[in-house]
């Protein structure tokens, strides 16, 4: 459909086409990017790594319909090797260093926002995996089939990370308030 | 919490990340990215080059086994091609072992950093304990080549020639070669490859000899002139032979009696040599090994002799 509306237009060279798909679908890639990372700027390096990676396999794309699940995996896939490479290299964010919640923030046992800091750090060491299919879950609203089809596992794989992931985040929830 | 507001929560959080719309520069980047030169988009390549490295190697190390393997006579179990005309003398079939860079460059740099590489792009955490597992399985597999016992005489043909009276040492037979000193001797005895990988013998090792003893000395190594035929004395230079694993091949050790070698009698001791020494290479893994003979092989000796 996208492809057609791209010759319509007149646009009919390879890289006229993918700019035209990548422009089109570049809010909802980086929005999912900057949600599964938690930094927007991470996001966009994400993002653009995402897209050379799809650029230099754009010819094996047969469905140019299917564009945006095929440059989401692709992005996923580089979101889950930037968590992975900050798992291998624990850092404390600047923001998160002077009150705003970011990975690796200090908690305010005492303001109202405990409970906010506590899921947000028990959500920065969910294992990566997990914390993908959550943000695709609860920020995209997707559902298990599609999270599974989106992710390239299958469905039940994706109920377990959920639940998994759940429980850990229910647990730091509930350890934050017997403290309080 | 209950079960709605940790929901509401959890779905606060990951909207206060939404950034929102993706900023311009962002936009100009992404869209540029076709017309990017090749080399400004080399970070997505350059990231498989360690691997792509790793193959050249492997690739590289296989081909050079190949072309070493198929320069090598090949020994149908054991039985050498066409022999060359040369009959044995002192000096033939001796070889060095050379150090073992290729099989220790495969073992420390090469299966490690493939394995990493792999156990890295590898997105199930079952697969990279798996290829973990295979490539420390083959460091241990291929490393053990080194150590283990590829040659063995545990069969067939024992002849020493000339002459010799047998007897029997500690349960262990001896034939005591009947020889005049300096004179040249031959035993005949059966290799077999008993690893289960192919098995290269390049020679007989002689910097075992021991210059100052009056022990017979290894000085030469030749194969049979007609595998048919069981007679040391026909034998002809050696070549490498190539055994394939049970494969097996008639050698003729040449052993230089020594000075001291005299007629058997009263007042005369003995010496003996109980192994072999081969130089042979499994594998890559080149070394010297002490092959020992199912009987010792001894020289009458003058007492006293220096």
């Amino acid at each position: 459909m996208l492809a057609t509306r791209a010759i319509d237009r007149g646009v009919t060279s390879r890289a006229e086409a993918f700019s035209a798909l990548t422009d089109r679908h570049l809010d909802g890639a980086y929005r999912l990017a900057a949600v599964i990372l938690g930094d927007a700027l991470e996001g966009e390096d994400a993002v653009h790594d995402a897209a050379v990676v799809a650029w230099s396999s754009f010819g094996q794309l047969r469905d140019e319909a299917r564009f945006d699940a095929w440059f989401g995996r692709i992005v996923i896939n580089q979101c889950r090797d930037r968590l992975r490479a900050r798992r291998r290299r624990p850092t404390v964010g600047l923001v998160g260093l002077v009150g705003q919640p970011a990975n690796g923030s200090v908690p305010d046992p005492s303001g109202p926002f405990a409970a906010r800091d506590a899921l947000e750090r028990a959500f920065a060491v969910l294992e990566p995996d997990e914390q993908i299919v959550v943000a695709l879950r609860f920020w995209r609203d997707l559902t298990v089939d599609q999270i599974a089809e989106r992710v390239s596992i299958p469905s039940g794989t994706v109920k377990s990370r959920l639940h998994h992931a759940l429980g850990r985040l229910r647990t730091a929830i509930r350890v934050e308030e017997d403290e309080r | 919490m209950t079960e709605d507001r940790f929901e509401r929560s959890l779905r606060e959080l990951l909207a206060d990340r939404d950034p929102g719309p993706a900023p311009e520069r962002l936009r100009r980047a992404v869209v540029g990215v076709p017309a990017m030169p090749a080399g400004a988009r080399g970070a997505a390549w350059l990231a498989g080059l360690p691997g792509l490295a790793a193959a050249a190697i492997i690739v590289a190390v296989g081909i050079g086994l190949l072309l070493r393997a198929g320069s090598a006579p090949q020994g149908s179990g054991g039985a050498p091609q066409p022999a060359p005309p040369a009959s044995l003398e002192p000096g033939m079939g001796l070889a060095t072992a050379t150090e073992p860079v290729l099989p220790v460059l495969i073992l420390f740099l090469v299966l490690p950093a493939v394995g990493i590489i792999l156990a890295w792009r590898l997105r199930s955490r079952i697969g990279r304990l798996a290829i973990v597992s295979l490539m420390v399985a083959l460091m241990v597999g291929y490393g053990s080549l080194a150590f283990i016992d590829v040659l063995s005489f545990r069969d067939g043909a024992i002849i020493v020639a000339p002459a010799t009276l047998d007897s029997e040492t500690d349960g262990k037979p001896t034939h005591l070669a009947l020889v005049k000193p300096g004179e040249l001797f031959r035993v005949l005895l059966t290799v077999t490859n008993v690893s289960a990988v192919p098995v290269t013998l390049r020679g007989l090792d002689p910097s075992l000899n021991d210059i100052h003893s009056p022990v017979a000395k290894f000085v030469g190594l030749g194969l049979l002139a007609d595998p048919q035929e069981i007679n040391p004395a026909a034998a002809v230079a050696f070549r490498p032979v190539e055994l394939a694993p049970d494969g097996h091949v008639d050698v003729v050790v040449l052993l230089d009696a020594g000075p001291c070698a005299t007629e058997p009698g009263q007042d005369v001791g003995s010496t003996g040599r109980d192994y072999v020494p081969f130089v042979s290479s499994a594998l890559g893994w080149e070394r010297t090994t002490r092959v020992e003979m199912p009987f010792t092989v001894a020289v009458p000796i003058q007492e006293n002799c220096p």
